[in-house]
């Protein structure tokens, strides 16, 4: 009775440490993480409307896709651009008239369990930009188009 | 005997009534097409513009439903409203609603044409759905046009007098075009 007892628990540990022992461990979960993306047009706009890259930045808008990579060149995100809101370029008193230089700028929303931070951004036919660490706490990164 | 005689006139209807509709019974996508302005009413007439005011430059567009419109023809008509815009381009999708309005107020008065560059066909048919457009719409392919008229961003809204002088240009869009087109029709 005692030796089928040991025998029985003896392959319930090896069981169980073999199950454990060889799985991968557990992966991160998938964060949140949202990336400021200026885009650096200087276009004259009224600021806090809605906008787009202008001029040659044109590529920057709304619905243009784009990808997150590592140093290895893997892929660990992906979406699309959201619409911009303008920004006052310069800390200048602009208020008597309608438009001003402004900057265009993005939140970026993507879900991966890897920090973005260190990474590259690459949006179509563009050269993959450095996503920078962010001076506020709001965002994991920051990326100015070039 | 007789229903065997009646299968083929019934194919045909069936054909017919399915020929516009898709395997899942949605209606098949059809290009818009906004029709062109009709003959200028009778009593109409056009402010001259300032002697000083540039040549707007002149253009071919086609359309979406294939239509190739030459402009300046257009604009030896009757005043033309250019609406610069995209189909991801929100502040677009804000001022459609008006300018649509303005489309019905000034109706065989005004021809109003959309304008895209960098979108496909079929964006820019969905974004035409999307917001009922009612004037037509093209995509200037190779961005030639955007060009000429120095367009930095969506929307830009352009007012060419008949005669085909450069009015006025709205970067941004505008919420004054009816007191602009107001000052130049008379009726």
């Amino acid at each position: 009775m005692y030796r089928r007892r040991a025998l029985l628990l003896g392959m319930a540990m090896l069981t169980a440490t073999s199950a454990g022992g060889c799985s991968d461990p557990p992966a991160a979960p998938a964060k949140t993480q949202v990336i400021r993306l200026t885009v650096p047009d200087w276009n004259l706009r009224p600021p806090g409307t809605s906008c787009a890259g202008a001029g040659p930045y044109r590529f920057a808008h709304a619905e243009a896709p784009f990808v997150i990579r590592d140093g290895d060149g893997r892929e660990i995100a992906r979406g699309t651009l959201p619409t911009g809101t303008s920004e006052k370029a310069m800390d200048v008193d602009f208020s008597k008239v309608k438009r001003e230089p402004t900057l265009c700028v993005m939140l970026l929303k993507v879900e991966t369990a890897e920090h973005v931070e260190g990474q590259v951004l690459v949006l179509p036919d563009r050269p993959a930009v450095s996503i920078q660490k962010s001076d506020s706490a709001e965002f994991a990164g920051e990326v100015v188009v070039s | 005997m007789r229903s065997r005689s009646c299968l083929p006139a019934l194919l045909v209807v069936a054909l017919a009534l399915g020929g516009c509709t898709g395997s899942t019974g949605e209606v098949v996508d059809r290009p818009p097409s906004a029709a062109l302005p009709g003959p200028v009413p009778k009593g109409v007439t056009f402010v001259a513009p300032p002697t000083n005011a540039p040549r707007a430059p002149g253009f071919t567009l086609e359309l979406l439903d294939g239509t190739v419109l030459d402009m300046t023809e257009q604009w030896d008509r009757r005043p033309v409203v250019l609406v610069f815009l995209e189909p991801w381009c929100t502040l677009c999708a804000e001022q459609q609603r008006e300018i649509n309005q303005l489309v019905e107020d000034y109706r065989d008065v005004i021809l109003f044409v959309g304008v895209g560059a960098d979108s496909t066909a079929d964006r820019m048919r969905q974004y035409v759905r999307d917001n009922e457009v009612k004037h037509p719409v093209g995509i200037d392919a190779t961005g030639q046009i955007w060009r000429k008229y120095r367009v930095e961003e969506p929307p830009l809204v352009a007012l060419v007098t008949k005669g085909g002088k450069l009015l006025r240009g709205w970067p941004g869009g505008t919420d004054t075009l009816r007191a602009q087109l107001n000052d130049l029709v008379t009726r």
